[in-house]
């Protein structure tokens, strides 16, 4: 139960993506639920050694993202930011069976749901690339919550290695982009 | 003395016919720069030998997903090994660079691995696991950085929804509508990895940018098609495809000649998606002859234009395996959604102009392309699709 409120604030977060300290905020979100999960189980070695890699990959793309201009999002973006992830939320809250799931499992698959349906729409819609950058790390937060939430450790692996796959490409393009390299 | 049995061997092809890619990569990577050439033509040739072997044995790798695919999708599973092969024959398509040629190497390995897994989960991540080293080469790539993170947005939203979708399916006590939401989120996701839909002009846009990204649409295309052919999810693959059809039709009519093999290569890869959502005996064929023809014409659909100045063999015009996949196509929608009918063939018509007249400039490679698309259809009506 403790993931479900970083994971509510995560698809918050990604929904209302006009903040400029996006990804920061989304990592310390993943790095409390880990340290939640740390708290919650019996075997705390893992999650904080997953929390830990969590602020060494952040860490420095925050730092490669703050050298870019971020412009705020347009009324546009925002509208259909906010108008998509309001009714992605409503969709999983109906998709998501009362009965089928037990009352502890459900506002966390919930959660996981809306933050990567959000972290889609975000990176759809936003124009900037710092944007973009910030809705699929919400996303990948939302699948990593939901690979921790069913244990499946394929999945979870698989989330990892996005996450390693978005910092390096991030890297790599946005670096390029950033220091007038590309034409944006 | 009692004769070595058979099938003791085939539980060894199949880790071979996948490995064999990889182990591939290696060797040109350790080649000396003058006969990286034919090494790799010589090694894709092997792999692509060992991936037949497999389908006409059905090996299966024990304890693992990896299994020929059943039916008459079990052709699929050679095909990225056979677009590596006729890459590596054209001169125009292979790549120059050393790093490029193991690159595609490795995207044809992992479009095989993904072809060969049994269940959506693992190969929605095999498949994530291509689209990703596309977007990886795209980026890297001096001067297409911009392209490449295009590209990697695209992909990484893709696998972002196709993998919890198949979580959601996998799921023992997941029913009604949270296994229709799985199927659908199955279904996009896998389709926007693919370039199906709405991301099929932004795909085909990357396409010219890098030498290895020419082949990505083919090598995305196979095992997400193949996935989606047995899903349970059909009436999204049959919107997902003619959506792609019209955008492709309509997108060859304005495109400059030089553009129209790419656009036609992604009219037979909507067309191939139609077949998948009407399933059935038929448009598992159809999707069959319709992926063999984008794996033999895909790679020469870069810069020559074998058949001509209208294309890359017309659907509509040529007596050739595109035409009975085609064929094959429209009957499989007869029994499944006969009011798609109309909107398919008159998609075709669009996306098919007749050839501009000049000359067509025809190789030795595009001739035996032809005979082996020829020989297909051949094969088709002979052996029929039941």
């Amino acid at each position: 139960m403790a993931s479900a409120l970083p994971g509510l604030l995560i698809a918050a977060s990604v929904v209302l993506s006009g903040l400029r300290w996006g990804l920061p905020w989304q990592g310390g979100l993943v790095v409390l639920a880990l340290l939640a999960a740390a708290l919650d189980g019996a075997a705390p070695v893992r999650p904080c050694l997953a929390a830990l890699f969590v602020v060494a990959g952040t860490a420095p793309l925050a730092w490669g993202l703050a050298r870019l201009e971020d412009r705020p999002p347009a009324p546009g973006e925002r509208i259909s930011g906010v108008g998509g992830g309001l009714l992605l939320t409503i969709l999983a809250v109906l998709a998501v069976p009362r009965g089928l799931i037990d009352a502890v499992g459900r506002p966390e698959l919930i959660a996981a749901l809306v933050a990567i349906l959000c972290g889609v729409l975000a990176a759809a819609v936003r124009r900037s690339v710092v944007g973009q950058c910030a809705g699929l790390a919400g996303a990948v937060n939302g699948l990593l919550l939901l690979a921790g939430l069913a244990g499946r450790d394929a999945v979870l692996a698989g989330a990892v290695a996005l996450q390693g796959a978005l910092l390096l490409v991030a890297f790599v393009c946005l670096r390029r982009i950033a220091w007038g390299r590309e034409v944006a | 003395m009692a004769p070595v049995p058979v099938p003791v061997m085939i539980p060894v092809l199949m880790p071979l016919a996948l490995c064999w890619p990889f182990l591939s990569m290696g060797v040109l990577a350790a080649c000396p720069p003058a006969s990286v050439r034919a090494a790799a033509t010589g090694l894709s040739a092997i792999g692509l030998g060992l991936a037949v072997l497999a389908v006409l044995s059905r090996s299966v790798w024990p304890a693992t997903p990896f299994a020929v695919p059943p039916g008459p999708l079990g052709i699929l599973l050679p095909l990225p090994l056979l677009a590596l092969f006729v890459a590596s024959l054209s001169a125009d398509a292979a790549p120059a660079r050393r790093g490029a040629r193991v690159l595609t190497h490795g995207l044809a390995g992992g479009a095989v691995v993904a072809t060969a897994c049994a269940d959506p989960l693992s190969g929605a991540v095999a498949v994530g696991g291509v689209a990703m080293l596309v977007a990886l080469a795209t980026a890297v790539t001096r001067g297409a950085a911009r392209a490449g993170w295009d590209l990697f947005r695209l992909s990484l939203s893709g696998i972002l929804l196709a993998v919890p979708g198949a979580a959601l399916l996998a799921a023992s006590d997941a029913a009604g509508r949270l296994e229709g939401l799985g199927g659908v989120l199955l279904t996009v996701g896998l389709g926007t990895v693919a370039g199906l839909g709405p991301a099929a002009p932004v795909v085909l846009a990357a396409e010219d940018a890098v030498a290895p990204v020419a082949l990505a649409p083919v090598m995305t295309s196979i095992p997400v098609l193949r996935h989606l052919a047995e899903g349970v999810d059909r009436a999204d693959v049959l919107a997902l495809g003619v959506v792609t059809l019209w955008l492709m039709a309509l997108s060859i009519r304005v495109a400059p000649v030089g553009r129209r093999g790419r656009l036609s290569l992604g009219l037979a890869v909507g067309l191939a998606a139609v077949a998948a959502g009407a399933g059935g005996a038929a448009g598992q064929a159809g999707l069959a002859a319709l992926l063999l023809s984008v794996a033999l014409l895909g790679p020469l659909a870069r810069h020559g234009e074998p058949f001509g100045s209208g294309g890359v063999a017309p659907l509509l015009y040529s007596p050739l395996l595109p035409f009975g996949g085609l064929v094959l196509t429209l009957v499989a929608l007869c029994g499944a959604a006969p009011l798609l009918l109309l909107p398919v063939a008159v998609g075709v018509v669009v996306g098919s102009p007749p050839p501009a007249g000049g000359g067509s400039r025809t190789g030795w490679l595009g001739r035996g392309v032809a005979g082996l698309l020829l020989a297909g259809l051949v094969v088709l009506v002979v052996r029929g699709w039941r």
